[in-house]
């Protein structure tokens, strides 16, 4: 079996396969359509600090596999207090940038090396050849990386609720200073 | 082409197939590929007032496409008895679609505020789609994750501005406190005490 090389070790293509199907990356591939996938990655070897995606800037469209070292996801954020929300770490197995590869929008957070890093890429072009080629692991492919947007598209959901409540109280707790009275202890649901 | 037949009226198959690919609903699907997906769908008629989806429900083997009528998209509070609007959608638009790919139960309430005629596409047509005709399916599922992507960008967006919306509530109330106390300090010390202040 042929392998994918990066300067600091080998990686068999099984092994990559591995990783994809792993649970970071998308547990509702099976192996042999995870070992047709891995035919099309291109090994990259990243350095510690590098910017593997910039937020805001257009999307060359690929997605990548990590397949070790750690990376670090967050939105920049304005305020003097602080400056970025970690959205997520990246370890072997985490798959990143899948939002760009299909719709080439501007991308939605950064990525930072933070580690040195082995990673694997799939560009649009070899999407398209696995979609001409072997359209049913295309299928499979697609509908795991829905799963993954959807999973994220629930845990932003879930913060954004959560953050709405407590900006409610936190409001609620300013007018009541504002209005003179004490600053009673408030619990989320409460106000005047 | 027999037609999609609901109480108020009957849809041509290539009336709902152009509905589905309408901007709203599913960008560039091509229309055979829409007559191809309409095929495997199913035909409901909701009545104003209808759940259609229900928040927390695990029954997510379906997604559904808005024919006719308006859909209220809510969230349930975690306080208070307040719901969170997240938007209407109508014609074009289609629902549930997360759901169907990860099994989480249902986000967020879709209820019928007109009646409502949808087509269903269940996750066993779309398996079926896959196997049969995975080119089309491919592009079925490009367009639904091309939707599911660009509500995870909006969403995201929305994040920031909670955070920002947070982040100036909290200075606010801090400057306020501090001044709470300045003010009130003065009036603590007993009369013995502010005359030392006043060094």
């Amino acid at each position: 079996m042929e392998s994918i090389i990066t300067e600091k070790r080998t990686w068999s293509r099984s092994d990559v396969a591995e990783l994809l199907i792993s649970r970071t990356a998308l547990t509702e591939l099976n192996l042999e359509a995870a070992l047709q996938i891995v035919r099309l990655l291109t090994p990259q070897r990243i350095k510690a600090g590098t910017v593997l995606i910039h937020e805001g800037v257009t999307s060359t469209g690929y997605m990548a596999l990590v397949l070790q070292g750690e990376a670090v996801v967050e939105n920049e954020m304005s305020g003097p207090m602080h400056d970025s929300m970690v959205l997520s770490m990246l370890t072997s197995g985490s798959l990143f940038g899948e939002l760009g590869v299909l719709d080439g929008k501007p991308r939605s957070a950064t990525v930072t090396a933070i580690t040195d890093m082995d990673i694997a890429v799939l560009d649009r072009p070899a999407m398209a050849r696995l979609i001409e080629t072997v359209p049913a692991v295309a299928c499979a492919l697609m509908g795991a990386i829905m799963a993954r947007v959807a999973e994220r598209l629930r845990a932003t959901n879930l913060k954004v609720k959560t953050l709405t409540a407590l900006n409610l109280s936190l409001q609620d707790e300013l007018s009541a200073l504002r209005a003179g009275r004490p600053a009673v202890d408030l619990d989320i649901g409460g106000g005047a | 082409m027999e037609p999609f037949v609901t109480e108020k009226r009957s849809w041509e198959r290539k009336d709902v197939a152009a509905l589905l690919a309408s901007k709203s609903a599913l960008v560039e699907l091509d229309a055979d590929t829409a007559l191809a997906v309409l095929r495997l769908m199913s035909l409901q008629r909701f009545k104003a007032g209808d759940v259609i989806i229900q928040e927390g429900a695990s029954n997510t083997s379906f997604l559904v496409l808005v024919l006719r009528g308006d859909v209220v998209v809510e969230n349930e509070g975690l306080s208070r008895a307040d719901s969170t609007l997240l938007g209407v959608v109508g014609a074009g638009s289609v629902i549930g679609e997360m759901g169907l790919f990860d099994g989480e139960p249902r986000s967020a309430t879709c209820k019928a505020s007109t009646d409502v005629d949808a087509a269903l596409l269940s996750r066993d047509a779309l398996s079926e789609l896959s196997r049969t005709n995975p080119q089309q399916a491919n592009k079925l599922l490009a367009t639904l994750l091309a939707r599911l992507t660009a509500r995870l960008r909006t969403i995201t967006k929305k994040l920031r501005q909670a955070d920002r919306v947070n982040h100036t509530l909290q200075t606010e109330l801090s400057q306020l406190k501090t001044a709470a106390t300045a003010s009130a300090t003065p009036k603590a010390p007993p009369p013995a005490d502010s005359g030392m202040i006043r060094l």
